[in-house]
Parts: C-alpha cells; sequence; structure tokens
C-alpha cells in the first residue's frame, strides 16, 4: 500500500495492517483550494508522518522526502513539513491565523475508510494536515490524494547547528535568503547569462562547470573564446522566470545561479528539490561588486573576487576623480537596435547602462523611462536633442557600427546635434558588449568617459586598458581579441 | 453614397491632422529642413502605412465576416495572423538582424497558414464549417508555435523583440521600410472592391448563393486568397494589430447597413481612419512608443459601445 524508499535505495511496503500497528493520530482538519474555497472539513484518522519515518529511523534534519501520489503527483517537503512546521495556516473562514498541525497520512475520513479509484484500483492513504482538538485549513496542494510513495533523499544543504559548516559555504543572496552551498563546488546551473559571463571572468575552469546556461551565454562569443566547448556543452535550461525544474535536476547542480527579479515560484521548486538557489542583482555598481563577492564565495575564488572589486572601485574612482574637472555634463542617448527596421530602444530607470553614462560624466536623457528598453520615435530624439549618442548592439550580423551607419544615413535624424556634429559611437563589442553589467563594463566606462570627456583623459588609451583587461583578469593573449566598436 | 463622403471627408481629415501630432511640436509655417523632415520622412510614412494596414484588416475581416457568416470573424478566423507571427518568431530566432527577411518570413507564413486551412478542410469536409474549424486548428497549432519560440528565446535580447513584434507597433515606418508590402495589400483590397455583389450574395448562405447562381467554392477560395493577401501583408509591416479588422466592419455596418456595396468602402475608411487615430496616440501619449495593438483596444472597444448605444437609441 506505501513504498517507503530509504537514501541508501532500500525499498520498504507497508499494508493496511502494518500502519494501524502504528500510534495512531487523530484530528480535524480541512483544505483551501487555490481559487480560495475551502472543503474536505471533518476528521481524519491515520499515522503522524513523523511516527512512520521515525518508526524505520528514516527522520532527521538532513533528509528531504518526496511524497508521491498514484497519479505521479510529487510533493517535496522537508524536515519542518513532517514536524508541521511552515505551512500557512487559515481558520474556517479562510483567513490567516495562527496553529499547530501535525501531518498525518488518512486511512479514515469521518470513520469511514478513505478511497481512490484509479485506474481501477483503490488506493486507501491521504496526506491531512490535522489538530486533534480545533479545525484548522490549511492549503491544498499539500493534501495529496493516493499516496502510493515516500522518497527519502539525503540534502545537499542539511540544515546544521552552527559551528559544523566544514564543506559548506554560508552566504546571504539578494532575496536575503541564507544559504549554505557545497564546497567545493562542481556542478554549476546558471539561468543568468549576466552570472555566467561573471563566473567565467573569475576563472574559466569554474566556466566550465556550468553545464546548463540561457542562450546569452551560450551564443556569447568572448566566451566561445575562452572555452571553445561551451556550445556543446552548455545546454539551454530557461531563464530567470521560466525554467525546466527537471532538466535542471538531472543536471544535479550544486549551485544555481539567478536574477533577483527571477519567479519566485521557480525557486521554490528548485530549493525543495535540494539545490541552493544564489539569486544575485547586477543592475548598479555597487550590487554588481556584492555579487561578485558572493560569487567570488561560491566558488573559493575570493581572493581574485577582492582583488577584482578593488580593481572596479578604483576605475570608477579614477574616473569620477577626472569627471569632478568637467566644466559640462553632455546630454548622452544610449540606443539599442530593436530589430524593427529604424526603430531604436533606449535603457530604462532599472537599467545599469544608465548609472554607467552618469558615472562617465553624462546625463542620460532617458533614465526618467520606466522599466528596461523603451521604443523610442526619432521625434522623441529631436525634442531630447542629445549632445552624444552611442549605439549599442549585442548582435554580430548587425554591430553597434551597424547601428551608427543607419542613424548617420537617415534624413530624418540629421538635424538632432550628436548626429549634426559627427558626436555618434558605436559602443565597443569583443563578444560582449561593454554597455551592460557583465565583466567589461568598467572598460565601457572608461570608453565612455574618454568619449564625452576627450579633454580630460587625454593620456588614457582604451585599447591599452583593454589590453591588459584580458591579460590580466583572463591571462589570455589580446591579440586574439577582436572588438568592434569606434575605439578610437 | 453621401454616408461615404462623410467617411472620406473624415478620413482626410484625420489624415492631415495627424501630419502635426507628435512628440516634437512645431508650428507649420514657417517651417524649416527639419520640421519638413519629420512630417514628410516619418510622420506621412506612418499614416499612409496605418490607413493601408487599417483598410486592409477590416476589409479583410468584412470578408471573413460575411463569407463565415459569422460575426465573431476577424482576420485570425483562418490562422493567418498566428501563421504571419510565427514566420517573424522564426526570423527573429534565426536572422536576427534582417528586417527585410522578418516581413518576407511573416508574410509567408501567413500565406502557409492559409495554404494549410484550404489542404486541411478538404480533408475533413469541404464546407464553412471545416474551413472554420481547421482555422481553428491551424492557429491554435502556430500560436502554440510561437509560444515555444518565446520560450526558447534569450531573455535579455530577443524576447523583448518577439513581444515587441507580437504587440504590433509602426515605430521606425519610413517609405523604404515598406518594402514590396503594399503591393499585396492593393491587390487584396483591390479585389475585395471588385467582389462586393459575391460578398452580399455569400452573406445570405451557401445555399442561397447557389441557388442564385454562384459558384461558391470558387468565390469562396479567391476571397480568401485575396483576403490572405491583405492580413499576412498588413502583419509582416506592423506585427499583430488586433480589434481593427473585427471592429470596424461592424461600425460600418451599424453606419451605411448590411449592403456591401457601400459595406466594403465604408469599412475600409473606418478601419483606416481608426488605426490613424490609434497610432497617433500610439506615438505621442509617452515618451517611449506604446504597443499599436493595446491603442486599438483602448480605443476601438469603447468606440463600439458608444456606436451600439446611439444606434439602440435611434432604434427606440
Amino acid at each position: 500500500m506505501l513504498t517507503l524508499i530509504g537514501p541508501d535505495g532500500s525499498q520498504k511496503e507497508l499494508t493496511l495492517d502494518d500502519f494501524k500497528a502504528l500510534f495512531q493520530t487523530t484530528g480535524q482538519g480541512g483544505l483551501k483550494t487555490k481559487r480560495g474555497t475551502i472543503k474536505d472539513i471533518g476528521t481524519y484518522k491515520g499515522v503522524a508522518l513523523k511516527d512512520i519515518l521515525q518508526r524505520f529511523g528514516l527522520l532527521s534534519r538532513n533528509y528531504r522526502y518526496i511524497i508521491t501520489a498514484a497519479d505521479g503527483y510529487q510533493l517535496p517537503v522537508d524536515y519542518d513539513f513532517v514536524l508541521g512546521k511552515n505551512v500557512p495556516i487559515y481558520d474556517e473562514n479562510g483567513n490567516p491565523t495562527n496553529g499547530a498541525v501535525i501531518p498525518i497520512l488518512a486511512y479514515e475520513y469521518n470513520r469511514k475508510p478513505i478511497e481512490f479509484i484509479l485506474g481501477g484500483k483503490n488506493y486507501q492513504l491521504q496526506l491531512a494536515l490535522v489538530n486533534p482538538k480545533k479545525t484548522y485549513i490549511t492549503p491544498g496542494n499539500r493534501w495529496v490524494k493516493a499516496v502510493v510513495k515516500i522518497e527519502v533523499i539525503k540534502t545537499t544543504t542539511p540544515t546544521q547547528t552552527p559551528g559544523e559548516t566544514t564543506g559548506y559555504v554560508e552566504i546571504k543572496d539578494f532575496r536575503n535568503e541564507t544559504l549554505r552551498v557545497k564546497q567545493p563546488v562542481d556542478r554549476i546551473v546558471s539561468l543568468y547569462g549576466l552570472a555566467t559571463q561573471m563566473v567565467y571572468f573569475l576563472s574559466v575552469e569554474d566556466g566550465k562547470k556550468i553545464l546548463g546556461g540561457t542562450p546569452l551565454a551560450i551564443n556569447d562569443r568572448f566566451v566561445q573564446l575562452l572555452d571553445p566547448e561551451v556550445k556543446s556543452r552548455m545546454i539551454f535550461v530557461g531563464s530567470p522566470k521560466s525554467a525546466n525544474v527537471e532538466t535542471i535536476k538531472k543536471l544535479n547542480p550544486d549551485v544555481i545561479l539567478t536574477a533577483w527579479w527571477g519567479d519566485p515560484n521557480l525557486n521554490a521548486q528548485l530549493e525543495g528539490l535540494g539545490m541552493p538557489v544564489v539569486a544575485l542583482n547586477l543592475e548598479t555598481v555597487d550590487d554588481y561588486l556584492k555579487s561578485l563577492e558572493t560569487v567570488g564565495k561560491i566558488l573559493n575564488r575570493e581572493k581574485k573576487a577582492e582583488e577584482a572589486v578593488s580593481y572596479y572601485r578604483d576605475a570608477v574612482a579614477f574616473v569620477t576623480g577626472r569627471i569632478s574637472k568637467a566644466s559640462e555634463r553632455p546630454k548622452v542617448l544610449l540606443l539599442y537596435y530593436s530589430m524593427k527596421d529604424k526603430a531604436f530602444k533606449a535603457p530604462g530607470r532599472a537599467f545599469f547602462q544608465n548609472e554607467l553614462i552618469e558615472l562617465a560624466g553624462g546625463k542620460s536623457v532617458s533614465k526618467s523611462l520606466p522599466g528596461g528598453w523603451n521604443v523610442i520615435n526619432v521625434e522623441q530624439v529631436v525634442e531630447w536633442n542629445p549632445d552624444v549618442i552611442i549605439t549599442v548592439s549585442y548582435s554580430f550580423t548587425y554591430p553597434s557600427t551597424g547601428v551608427k551607419k543607419t542613424i548617420m544615413n537617415d534624413p530624418a535624424w540629421s538635424s538632432i546635434k550628436a548626429v549634426k556634429e559627427g558626436k555618434v559611437y558605436a559602443m565597443p563589442n569583443d563578444g560582449e558588449s561593454w554597455d551592460y553589467p557583465a565583466p567589461k563594463w568598467v572598460l565601457g566606462l572608461y570608453w565612455l568617459a574618454k568619449i564625452l570627456h576627450p579633454d580630460l583623459f587625454q593620456d588614457v588609451y582604451i585599447q591599452k586598458i583593454a589590453d591588459e583587461f584580458y591579460e590580466r583578469w583572463y591571462g589570455i593573449d589580446p591579440g586574439k581579441v577582436t572588438i568592434v566598436g569606434d575605439l578610437q | 453614397m453621401k454616408r461615404l463622403t462623410g467617411f472620406l471627408f473624415l478620413f482626410a481629415g484625420v489624415s492631415c491632422i495627424s501630419l502635426f501630432v507628435g512628440r516634437f511640436i512645431f508650428s507649420p509655417l514657417p517651417m524649416n529642413d527639419l520640421e519638413r523632415t519629420i512630417m514628410l520622412d516619418v510622420r506621412l510614412p506612418r499614416i499612409v502605412v496605418g490607413a493601408l494596414i487599417g483598410a486592409s484588416l477590416s476589409t479583410a475581416g468584412l470578408a471573413f465576416q460575411n463569407t463565415f457568416r459569422n460575426p465573431l470573424a476577424g482576420p485570425n478566423v483562418l490562422g493567418v495572423t498566428s501563421g504571419s507571427a510565427f514566420g517573424a518568431v522564426v526570423a527573429i530566432l534565426l536572422f536576427t538582424s534582417n528586417p527585410a527577411l522578418i516581413q518576407l518570413m511573416a508574410f509567408l507564413g501567413g500565406i502557409l497558414a492559409v495554404a494549410l486551412v484550404l489542404y486541411l478542410s478538404r480533408l475533413i469536409g469541404d464546407g464553412i464549417l471545416s474551413l472554420v474549424l481547421a482555422g481553428m486548428a491551424v492557429s491554435a497549432f502556430f500560436s502554440a508555435l510561437v509560444g515555444v519560440a518565446k520560450y526558447m528565446a534569450d531573455p535579455y535580447d530577443k524576447l523583448p523583440t518577439i513581444v515587441f513584434w507580437l504587440l504590433g507597433s509602426l515605430a521606425g515606418m519610413r517609405w523604404e521600410s515598406t518594402g514590396l508590402l503594399p503591393v499585396p495589400i492593393l491587390i487584396g483590397i483591390g479585389g475585395l472592391m471588385l467582389l462586393r455583389w459575391p460578398l452580399n450574395v455569400l452573406s445570405l448562405g451557401e445555399e442561397e448563393a447557389k441557388a442564385l447562381g454562384l459558384n461558391v467554392k470558387a468565390y469562396r477560395t479567391l476571397i480568401i486568397m485575396l483576403s490572405t493577401l491583405c492580413i499576412s501583408a498588413s502583419t509582416a509591416m506592423a506585427g499583430i494589430v488586433s480589434w481593427v479588422g473585427l471592429i470596424a466592419p461592424h461600425m460600418a455596418r451599424l453606419l451605411v447597413g448590411h449592403d456591401a456595396r457601400s459595406l466594403v468602402p465604408a469599412s475600409a475608411l473606418i478601419g483606416a481612419t481608426l488605426l490613424i487615430v490609434c497610432d497617433d496616440l500610439a506615438r505621442s501619449l509617452a515618451p517611449m512608443e506604446l504597443p499599436l495593438g493595446v491603442m486599438t483596444s483602448i480605443i476601438g472597444a469603447p468606440a463600439l459601445v458608444i456606436i451600439l448605444r446611439r444606434r439602440w437609441y435611434a432604434v427606440r
């Protein structure tokens, strides 16, 4: 009737009589469906989950449990759940309240045997959350019907008592979650393309541990230069908002990197399967550097991360120091090609590019627009009349230089100040564009500062800084890197 | 006929006013080079293309409504729009940077969808019902493929492009960006104008049309082909522009009656006017372009209710 699978793969079959021989728990309870309907209130009789597990020595903080129903539905739960903790509890009207419940495997409902007929077979167990004295309502997705199997798995992140940190590193991510990640990390899944680029920056060796990624990273030509096999190794698993949980579990990563704006339900599912999820925020300089430290800690590259953080901070300090002597801050418009002929996009307030422009001594005209990329009409550009236009492209068939050419040759753009004065510049791209929060944003900062204030940065040579960057941080021959864009 | 002249004036008036609507505000007299460029090279092409698309979508919508005798039929009843969307999305995923290729694939996608519908409908019975059912199936299939493509797309780069494309927009529309697409639109609208009599007869139902000596099958196929030219070319230029093709024929019907002889030109003019107004709002309400498909629903739905209300008043 019930199959118990231990962490070592051993199987135990329990019959209803075995069940009745265990310590019995009776109590009331009911469930609340997704739509908010409350139903199935009544008295349930059965055996508490903790009693079954304890009887067979399977109750431990170091285990997680997957409860499977006859129809294949699976509910992954942890130790706390078995004890009835961390379950939302409502009163009989469906309003949140305080109380305690015990998860039991019930075989009687209102004194009658429970029966679920499925495919001609009768299943007699239901997971129910009950209280011996008072009726509490709990979310319906916990009430698994026709339970046939409980699988016990050793967790990769056991909740240990403090002091036992050997083999694990504890970090705090951008959701303010404290997580434990197994050390050393051998397998990584990165749902956030920019995080993948960060891992390669910290070490190519660690980059090769990324087994699942996003198209941004899989098609990244700079990453391909560092790791020629990336395209055949890294598989596409989804994005922070929607990813294939089963594919990821099959890759069995030690850690999953995602973005702070990712889907919380997805994160919960992944964590429920015992994989720690680290949410990063890269959209401001400070958060970028904080994320770099976090990833450095996870990968045990703390020293390199620290050096890199001080390198980035020095660069920002150097540039802003020089900029403070500037007499004026030109109006800058950053344009990204939208793939619709002659329609372009500008970054809204949520995007890193605005901060980059401000740090480099410019005023971003699009910084008050909402969210991320916004489609911009040439009329609006005429209205803004920017002093400088920066073109950006992440496509190799239509690079930023192509976007620049389109703008320069379009009569409708010809009377805009930047176009008239020839101050349209194509953002360099070495396989990764220098404008977004990937490791090369610092090169973008130097480059932009020199574009906006050439007189203040006469002694700064972008190609030289870039070559040093490639050699120092990636250890590659700068001659192998092809940069497309206006490198002066 | 008098009503039609009225619509023509309304259309002309709205088009002229639209030349002076936009983010960049200037007085028309005197006009400098920049202002002339904005008016003639930025706004005028959008107005012309918007009018073409509005007219073609509503003519095609009307043709479908009459042919299928279904007031809820719109341009996507046979899956043309979904097919076009699929073509465009494939092009975006495979050849990112070639707008002309995206347009071509969108155009061919719409035609492919209808070809499939015509073929499938023969397999399942060959009548109005089988056409509509085949259309539903094909539409659902291509929409699902678009969904798959969205899932596979890079969330930083291609997904926003696909979403932008699917919501419809005339952003960046210039004289040179239309390519040859106005040609199928003009053929489609022109053809449907000539087929006003068969459209009248078909709206009576298949039996009656046969009794009146009409080769129902041949005319139906011809009307579907002309409408497909209209819809796939429009979708190729502007993405998915919802509602206009459904709503403009209804407005026209409420205003000029059911006779296709005046109904077809009236829907074309109303569709064109409606789309121009919506595009004016889409490009001038906010610093960024708003999606055209959203605008048409926001403006179109209340407009329909107002006309229905007035009509109801008149009947009482």
